[in-house]
């Protein structure tokens, strides 16, 4: 089982007319679409009209999605392709940076958004980075682990398994655990009242 | 629900997120995270622990709230317009039926009427002359309605399987005998010896009858038979609220 195939039992739901299915695909792929949305437009508040604009063409096309390329393959075509047509229309350019790599994962917005987010926006996203670390820090070590195999070296389930020498089964428990402590953290600053607006704009 | 197997639940999500959940597993998690919120809620969240740790900028986030509400909106505004569209489709075919049947009959009252003044002008036109005389003793009953307002024109005999309408769409002004509002219909003045003067409902069957070939077979049928129904009765005019049915 791959993240692609898991992403197409969503997209065979949202085809069906599950409402509910896509809106978990676009909660997944959100923060994505925005980041490479960045690379063409400088304005993040700009940037997330585009990915939302993306997400609807996406949507209205999923009926012809046949599942022959991955669903975020196909997504990230239709907000590049989202993106440059709203700077044609505008008579623009790309911003400065690299356009069309196909890795986005390696691409730091970072920078950018520091140049151009508000000071609230990125105070905010300060807040759920700290939250997350201080969540992490506080994890007894196994799950600690765990979660960093998984989100940082992008290791399998089994990887990590052989890597920590435990079954696979206890391997998906402990990231589920690191998981939930670090949600129950963030649900807590998010019904604070932080991060029910933007995180950016 | 125990919180055993929510536990169970949530772990079977966290293990979909990361594309480690066998493919059975994952059709029902996918169908429990379409209806549950609190679970789309996680969902969202494990995103954004891995772009946290991964120190990648968090941008677009709560943007799905926007994507639902403007997907709705946009399905609300294109299934009103499309609404629209087959309610007007539905105005269309609920006017065109009558429209056609509307048509046809005018075409024959046109020509019922038209031929009522063009057989008015008596010997000039031997067709006139001839269709009168072949009916004049034969029709039991006509009713001439007289409808100031859409001069609906009825010609009936005394039996229903022999009664004939035709409906003059055209408008005219209402043949009113007197200032006052008609009660029901004008009919023609009596004649001497209090038989009704039916000349014009004659002349009106009689053209029917002999320009039957533009005219419907069943429509054909009910003049020729108001026609030839039963030859030694009288004439009478009676008015449309008596006119049998």
């Amino acid at each position: 089982m791959s993240t692609e195939q898991s992403d197409l039992s969503l997209v065979q739901l949202a085809q069906r007319g599950d409402a509910g299915a896509f809106d978990a695909l676009v909660r997944r792929y959100q923060h994505k679409v925005v980041k490479l949305v960045l690379r063409y437009v400088r304005d993040p508040a700009e940037a997330e009209d585009i990915a939302q604009e993306a997400f609807i063409k996406a949507y209205r096309a999923l009926p012809r999605f046949r599942g022959d390329s991955a669903f975020y393959t196909w997504l990230y075509r239709i907000a590049i392709n989202t993106a440059k047509n709203v700077l044609a229309s505008r008579g623009r350019s790309p911003i400065r940076y690299e356009v069309d790599r196909a890795d986005d994962d390696d691409y730091d917005v970072v920078a950018n958004l520091k140049d151009t987010a508000t000071p609230e926006a990125l105070a905010l996203t300060e807040e759920i980075r700290s939250t997350v670390t201080a969540a992490i820090d506080a994890l007894p070590e196994d799950l600690r682990t765990a979660i960093q195999l998984r989100e940082l070296e992008g290791l399998s389930y089994e990887e990590i398994a052989a890597a920590m020498e435990c079954p696979v089964g206890t391997v998906r428990s402990r990231i589920f655990r690191a998981r939930e402590a670090i949600d129950a953290r963030l649900r807590d600053v998010f019904d604070g009242g932080l991060g029910r607006g933007e995180v950016i704009g | 629900m125990s919180i055993k197997d929510i536990e169970e639940r949530e772990s079977q999500l966290s293990a979909m997120y990361d594309g480690e959940l066998p493919q059975a597993e994952c059709e029902l998690v996918a169908r429990r995270l379409s209806r549950d919120e609190n679970l789309r809620r996680s969902w969202e969240n494990y995103a954004l622990i891995g772009a946290a740790m991964r120190s990648e900028q968090m941008a677009g986030h709560r943007l799905a709230p926007k994507v639902a509400a403007a997907i709705s909106r946009r399905e609300t505004a294109e299934s009103g317009a499309s609404g629209r569209s087959t309610r007007s489709s539905r105005a269309w075919s609920r006017w065109a039926v009558p429209l056609g049947s509307a048509g046809l009959a005018a075409s024959i009252a046109v020509i019922g009427v038209l031929g009522m003044f063009w057989l008015g002008g008596g010997a000039s036109n031997p067709v006139a002359n001839k269709t009168e005389t072949a009916t004049a003793s034969t029709v039991k009953e006509i009713v001439i309605p007289a409808v100031p307002q859409d001069r609906t024109i009825v010609v009936a005999s005394a039996s229903p399987a022999s009664r004939a309408r035709v409906a003059d769409v055209t408008r005219a002004k209402p043949a009113a005998s007197s200032n006052a509002e008609p009660e029901s219909y004008v009919t023609p003045p009596l004649r001497e010896g209090g038989v009704a003067s039916a000349a014009p409902a004659f002349e009106l069957a009689g053209y029917v009858g002999a320009h039957s070939a533009v005219s419907a077979p069943m429509m054909r049928h009910s003049a020729i038979s108001a026609v030839i129904a039963t030859p030694q009765q009288a004439v009478a005019v009676v008015p449309m609220s008596e006119a049998p049915r």
